[in-house]
């Protein structure tokens, strides 16, 4: 599919980030399969490791993690230009929308086929992060990868069950990764 | 000024915005219900809601909103951009570092810690919009699950699985079976 000859440009990376990001609705984690769809397999402009580098780094920053993703991968495609594109391109729908919601609001609010579309939505949005959940992390169920797996389990059960800052887990997640490097190294010399 | 007030109010929450998305919200309720009496309670919670109803994440949608409130459509621009401020500068450092050490064992290990643990983090955050989806916010038993739902979220990941169709498509078509089930719902009573 990578047959893509286009050259990333500040009004493309606006404008794909732009349409991409209206479309996160219940909570921005959509964004993540947005983007791999996009500019992983539609533009082959970075690989699907790279851009889980991206996505972890973003996730390990403060603020919003997808716009923290869609910083870096514009800065990875463009430099500042691109950095500066993808973040108001991410930005704006945010804005804009809310903006507008807020004049609506009470239309909105009590519009029984407005939240029957919202909840419908949802139910997408939940099917689209399962299917990318599955496909990421098939790589790790393997035997010469158990670690990792108890990592990706252990991340899991840390947010979900015992609530742990999402910040301090990912920071966690990092440092088991370079004791884990360390250990086999060793092992490798001895 | 109340501009310059907004700034420093979204600056701070921008600074201390580690963990983003839900765990942010605590410091934005004190920040514009308490400290700054920008909204009230009922106001917030009004905020919650539509922020689900709007794209983006959820920090933006609260700095637009209090922007929004307190000086108009100026006021959510500059309370969303003095939000996205500080992690601009800070992910722009973290670029940097990754373009120029990246390939450097110990951040390759790093690295190698954090893919994994992001998988986890991102199957929370699906879990919580199934939750969200199937429970509507209530409590989560069996008895109050929205059956419909549940069965929907099943079969768009089986038909994602199988036939791999776009996203976007995906999410819209969910969205028009919604709509078509709260058509379809009174005729079936």
């Amino acid at each position: 599919m990578r047959s893509n000859n286009e050259k990333p440009t500040c009004g493309k990376i606006f404008l794909n980030t732009l349409a991409l990001s209206s479309f996160t609705i219940g909570g921005g984690y959509v964004m993540i399969p947005l983007l791999r769809e996009r500019f992983v397999v539609k533009l082959g402009w970075i690989d699907e490791n790279e851009l889980t580098e991206l996505t972890a780094i973003g996730q390990s920053s403060p603020g919003a993690m997808i716009l923290n993703v869609s910083v870096l991968l514009g800065y990875r495609l463009l430099g500042f230009r691109g950095a500066v594109s993808a973040l108001i391109g991410t930005a704006l729908p945010a804005i804009v929308l809310l903006a507008a919601t807020f004049y609506f609001y009470d239309l909105i609010r009590d519009n029984r086929y407005v939240s029957a579309a919202f909840r419908g939505m949802n139910a997408g949005v939940a099917a689209v992060i399962a299917d990318m959940v599955i496909g990421m992390a098939a790589p790790y169920i393997k035997k010469e990868q158990a670690l990792h797996a108890f990592i990706m389990v252990g991340a899991f059960a840390a947010a979900f069950f015992l609530k742990f800052n999402v910040a301090l887990v990912i920071v966690s997640c990092g440092f088991v990764g370079v004791i884990i490097g360390a250990v086999h190294d060793r092992r490798k010399k001895a | 000024m109340i501009y310059i007030k907004l700034i420093l109010s979204f600056l701070l929450i921008g600074v201390c915005a580690f963990g983003g998305g839900y765990a942010v919200l605590p410091l934005i309720s004190q920040q514009c219900v308490e400290t700054n009496h920008w909204l009230t309670m009922t106001e917030f919670s009004d905020l919650l809601t539509l922020s689900q109803i709007t794209p983006g994440p959820i920090a933006i949608n609260s700095a637009s909103f209090v922007g929004m409130k307190v000086a108009g459509i100026p006021g959510a621009f500059v309370a969303s951009f003095a939000f996205m401020l500080p992690p601009f500068l800070i992910v722009s450092l973290l670029y940097v570092v990754y373009r120029r050490y990246g390939q450097v064992k110990p951040v390759q290990d790093a690295l190698g810690g954090l893919k994994p643990g992001v998988v986890g983090l991102i199957a929370v955050a699906g879990l919580g919009v199934v939750i969200d989806t199937v429970w509507g916010g209530g409590a989560v038993t069996l008895a109050s699950a929205d059956v419909f739902s549940a069965v929907l979220i099943l079969a768009v990941l089986f038909v994602l699985r199988k036939w791999k169709p776009g996203v976007i498509v995906t999410i819209l078509a969910c969205g028009a079976i919604g709509v078509l089930r709260e058509l379809i719902a009174p005729l079936l009573r």
